[in-house]
């Protein structure tokens, strides 16, 4: 009779299982914790200049060999490119100037800058620097979103290849006549 | 025959926690995965900043914070200039230069509270955090005022910056 009991209880109320209570204290204080130390929204950084002015001793010879820095004006209506470096001759310097319209008022064509710097960068593989010079209505996600598009090329099929093309980025204005 | 309330039904009192554990589990896994203390402790961005997002993945570090808002200029969370209509300083100006921007980093370039011997051991020059700012600017602001607060870290002595930006998985 006793025994008959016990194995109908065993069998109705599932007596077996685990003592769950210990491990859902531990959770209930481990999560918390957790969501509170988590960073979610994740931050980098980009590497930005002002000019300044570098004495002669400063100057890496080795740096002289057809190096060209690329120069990117930003105006609410596009891009406009244009090169420098020491040893390079005009003609050199004029075939990479360029300009890329936004495609309407604000709205920059950042894919089109992109692949155009990929294909100056091909020509011109020394050179690290981009010289970036904002209007000064511009906003600085325009600018943030210029340094993106210098700083990865994209290869021939389309997706990154993961090359740096200029992440060196010196931010400044254009002098002022008379300023 | 009583007249109160029936009887209720004797009823075993446990939960089912095993759907909950799960869950838990899941949450928990997910956390610990995500899991990354130390990254934001260099800046603590202020609500009404919203900063770009960007592809760059180098690794945030620590220095002097410098923060642009669309109503003030702060320098380590202490406010320098106030902003008028998103762009105008309201401080005294000599020329491009914010002049209690300038004095503000000025003193920070002074005390140098970032260079601890233990911490610069090591590292070259382009690392060294005691020329560097950390800017934390909305991606709204123009380049007008932008270029100002930049120009007068550079005269500061800080020539260098560091754009904080939200990181973009691609």
């Amino acid at each position: 009779m006793f025994g008959q009991q016990m194995f109908q209880s065993r069998a109705s109320d599932n007596d077996d299982e685990i003592n769950l209570t210990p491990m859902m204290n531990l959770f209930v204080v481990l999560i918390p914790f957790l969501l509170t130390s988590t960073a979610f929204v994740k931050l980098s950084i980009i590497n930005a200049a002002v000019p300044t002015i570098a004495s002669p001793s400063d100057m890496d010879p080795s740096q002289s060999k057809k190096e060209l820095n690329i120069s990117i004006r930003i105006e609410n209506n596009g891009f406009f490119l244009s090169g420098s470096g020491d040893n390079l001759t005009n003609q050199e310097l004029a075939s990479v100037r360029r300009t890329i319209r936004a495609k309407s008022r604000g709205v920059m064509d950042y894919a089109n800058l992109t692949a155009t710097l990929t294909s100056i960068k091909r020509r011109f593989p020394k050179g690290k620097t981009a010289m970036i010079f904002p209007d000064e209505s511009i906003s600085y996600e325009t600018i943030v979103g210029t340094m993106d598009a210098a700083r990865w090329a994209v290869s021939k099929t389309g997706s990154k290849d993961r090359k740096y093309l200029y992440p060196n980025v010196v931010v400044t204005s254009l002098a002022k006549v008379g300023q | 025959m009583s007249m109160g309330f029936p009887k209720r039904k004797e009823a075993k009192n446990t939960i089912m926690l095993t759907s909950m554990m799960d869950m838990f589990t899941i949450i928990l896994v997910f956390l610990l995965f995500n899991f990354s203390p130390d990254e934001q402790d260099a800046v603590n961005i202020p609500k009404d900043v919203s900063i770009p997002s960007s592809s760059s993945e180098e690794l945030i570090s620590e220095a002097v914070s410098v923060t642009v808002s669309q109503t003030s200029i702060m320098v380590d969370n202490k406010v320098v200039a106030k902003i008028r209509n998103g762009k105008h300083v309201q401080a005294r100006l000599e020329g491009q230069k914010i002049v209690p921007l300038y004095n503000e980093l000025l003193r920070h370039k002074r005390l140098n509270k970032f260079k601890s011997p233990s911490k610069q051991k090591g590292k070259s020059q382009e690392e060294d955090s005691s020329t560097v700012i950390l800017l934390q600017a909305d991606k709204r602001v123009p380049f007008e005022l932008l270029d100002k607060v930049l120009k007068s870290a550079g005269m500061a002595g800080f020539p260098k910056s560091r754009f904080v930006v939200l990181r973009r998985e691609s």
